[in-house]
């Protein structure tokens, strides 16, 4: 692994995702999960991936990390990190760098962690995996990791069990175990879902500040829009397994250029218009097996046209990237305006 | 221009009901409802811990609720799961416990409630049509063909085609799962449906439609709903009255748009506050910090108020008393020492 600092310049990026596809075996033939997703993150930047259950945004984050059970998934395409193909790359190359340059959290922090060992050792044990480090230097490391992470009294918790934390301490651990080696890429799958929203503001913020203060890339996976405004820069939207828009954060929320966007947006209940009936975007999402050619969210969108039976791609348009031939035709409302804080 | 707010302490046991503007006797009148569950010889859950609330015929009450403040224990009181370890629930002027069993099925029938995940709740066994006549059979009310026919009504209710009736819950979405839990409510004819996290484990754009399902079915067959989340956007969109519950107590009861104007605890405050919105931070204020510190464990149950280790306003009466009900508007109900003597009151 002596090749994984080759950097070239600082401009490059630390990911690379090229057409990225996963395919799931199932009983009756093969099934495509996610169709070409490509994108690609700076050092330092926070991009959110978001999309409703099943569009591919968890399928997506676990291929980059080789999560996926061999026997039942086949991934194509390619994610260059820090110059490295992931997913070409043998398990023992993988498992060298996950962990330590790239890390992953998940989101129930009771199923991720071990239940019979202390927070402490379940840390150390990360740390000790990928460093030649004496076990009471491990110790203090840990500590300063979980004090990082604003637990109190971290020489205490240390020889805590999992149990006895709440559900905002046990993911504080998690980023904790995450961050110990201070990995240059963070995937954080729905990490705030199922916390209370008062803990999931304090977790929000402080990966903010630690992204901030390490220069740590996260690649946050959710399904909640306003938790990506509070964190991310620049926000990925996929549907039915494809990307149908990459967008700088204020592009997105001010002006998006994908119904399926701006449709999202419209059917969040936002407090100040109370009674009113939620706009929802009706209909389905098509399932794996039966992808209706063209535009995939043809069927439910009113903007639909004949021209949307020929399938659009990903094309450029101003500062964001959108997959929608009409995008140029047609004027969506983003999420500033109905918030009432006008820009 | 700010608004003086007169706080005026309860006097009686009977005015800590907090109690809507109308003069009709509630529907449901909770007093000083406790639940405990007795966890090994010693210790002693406190699930509820002395909550008065009442829920007037045709209105929309919402709890909501951090995980652990109690908010489905109270659930689970008001359809008669569960039975208050202390204090009274009046349904209509009935107290459940005190009815015989035959008497009481009766009338719980009338009191209905829609579960968090919709999958869990239905039968993987059963087809839609036998899911929703289901509590028609255990009633048995009328022929076989008049539950048939009730059932595919309460289908239509929902916005479910008879074409669904013979399918299996593995065959419909999550949204459409949730819709058959709401048609097998309706076949009761309930005066009350207690929602119960009913759109949190739904998509942003399913979670939509089922809430305009709910308001929809409120105005079309007069529903009363006690509706319980931890979203505050979905509580504060559905809702009359809003009830914010924090470790087994009421804090603040009020109107919802008095209580979005101007929230009078520091929790509800705290609520508002770390409520993410959907604008990116450079096109908005600064959001004030978060709360720091997490919600008390209900097993070791603080003295004074419930709160206090997570306020910034805590002073040592905050750890020695147990602050009362103080009404400051019309309707309007804060349990806090310091309320409306430390914020200013918008006014409109």
């Amino acid at each position: 692994m002596k090749r994984l600092l080759d950097v070239e310049s600082p401009a490059a990026p630390l990911l690379k995702v090229e057409d990225l596809s996963v395919f799931f075996r199932t009983g009756a033939g093969e099934v495509q999960a996610t169709d070409s997703i490509s994108f690609s993150l700076a050092p330092g930047e926070r991009l959110g991936i978001v999309g409703e259950s099943g569009c591919g945004k968890t399928v997506t984050g676990l291929a980059l990390l080789g999560l996926l059970p061999r026997f039942l998934t086949r991934v194509t395409g390619k994610a260059y990190f820090e110059g490295n193909d992931l997913i070409a790359m043998k398990r023992s190359q993988l498992r060298a760098i996950s962990g330590r340059r790239l890390a992953m959290i998940f989101q129930e922090p009771m199923r991720a962690l071990d239940p019979v060992f202390t927070i402490g050792e379940q840390i150390s044990e990360t740390l000790r995996a990928h460093m030649s480090i004496g076990k009471r230097e491990a110790r203090n490391k840990v500590i300063d990791a979980l004090a990082e992470v604003g637990i109190p009294s971290p020489a205490r918790r240390y020889d805590d069990y999992p149990h006895t934390l709440s559900g905002g301490m046990q993911q504080r651990v998690m980023i904790a175990m995450a961050l110990i080696c201070k990995p240059r890429l963070l995937i954080a799958d729905e990490p705030t879902t199922a916390l209370d929203v008062t803990v999931q503001a304090q977790i929000i913020d402080l990966l903010q500040r630690l992204s901030e203060s390490t220069g740590t890339a996260l690649i946050f996976i959710t399904h909640d829009l306003g938790v990506v405004a509070e964190l991310c820069t620049r926000v990925l939207i996929a549907y039915a397994g494809q990307v149908v828009e990459d967008s700088p954060i204020e592009t997105v929320y001010r002006a998006p250029r994908h119904p399926y966007t701006s449709g999202l947006f419209r059917s969040m209940p936002s407090l100040g218009i109370r009674g009113t009936v939620l706009p929802s975007i009706g209909g389905r999402v098509p399932s794996l097996g039966n992808m209706p050619s063209g535009c995939r969210f043809r069927e439910r969108c009113g903007y639909a046209q004949p021209v949307c039976l020929v399938k659009p791609e990903l094309q450029p348009s101003g500062d964001a990237c959108v997959r929608c031939v009409r995008t140029h035709e047609i004027t969506l409302p983003g999420a500033v305006e109905r918030a009432g804080n006008g820009v | 221009m700010g608004m003086v707010i007169e706080i005026t302490p309860l006097q009686s046991s009977t005015a800590g009901r907090l109690q809507g503007q109308t003069d009709r006797s509630p529907l449901i009148a909770v007093e000083d409802l406790h639940v405990h569950f007795q966890l090994g010889r010693h210790d002693v859950l406190r699930a509820v811990n002395g909550v008065s609330f009442d829920v007037n015929a045709g209105e929309v009450f919402g709890i909501i609720g951090e995980s652990g403040s109690g908010k489905s224990t109270v659930a689970r009181v008001l359809v008669g799961l569960l039975n208050p370890t202390e204090g009274t629930v009046l349904h209509d002027g009935v107290v459940l416990a005190k009815l015989r069993s035959r008497e009481f099925r009766s009338v719980r029938r009338g009191y209905q409630i829609v579960f968090q995940d919709p999958e869990g709740a239905l039968n993987p066994r059963m087809t839609v049509l036998q899911s929703v006549r289901e509590p028609l059979d255990i009633a048995g009310v009328g022929s076989s063909q008049d539950r048939n026919q009730a059932a595919m009504t309460c289908l239509e209710q929902v916005g479910l085609g008879s074409d669904f009736a013979g399918r299996y819950p593995h065959q419909l979405s999550g949204g459409q799962k949730q819709r058959v839990n709401i048609a097998r409510v309706l076949t009761m004819q309930p005066k009350l449906v207690v929602c119960d996290e009913a759109v949190a484990a739904l998509d942003v754009s399913i979670q939509a439609e089922i809430i305009n399902l709910f308001s929809e079915l409120k105005y079309r067959l007069g529903l009363t709903y006690v509706f319980i989340s931890h979203d505050l956007n979905v509580v504060a969109h559905i809702s009359d009255r809003v009830a914010v519950m924090y470790l087994g107590r009421l804090v603040e009861v009020s109107p919802v748009e008095q209580l979005l104007a101007s929230p009078m605890h520091p929790y509800t405050q705290a609520l508002l506050r770390s409520r993410p919105s959907p604008v990116p931070a450079s096109l908005r204020e600064k959001r004030q910090p978060a709360l720091t510190g997490e919600i008390p464990n209900a097993i070791s149950y603080p003295d004074g108020c419930a709160f206090q280790s997570r306020c910034p306003q805590a002073t040592a009466l905050c750890a020695a008393e147990v602050p009362v009900w103080r009404s400051a508007e019309s309707g309007h109900w804060v349990a806090c020492h310091f309320a409306g003597q430390n914020q200013k009151t918008q006014s409109k």
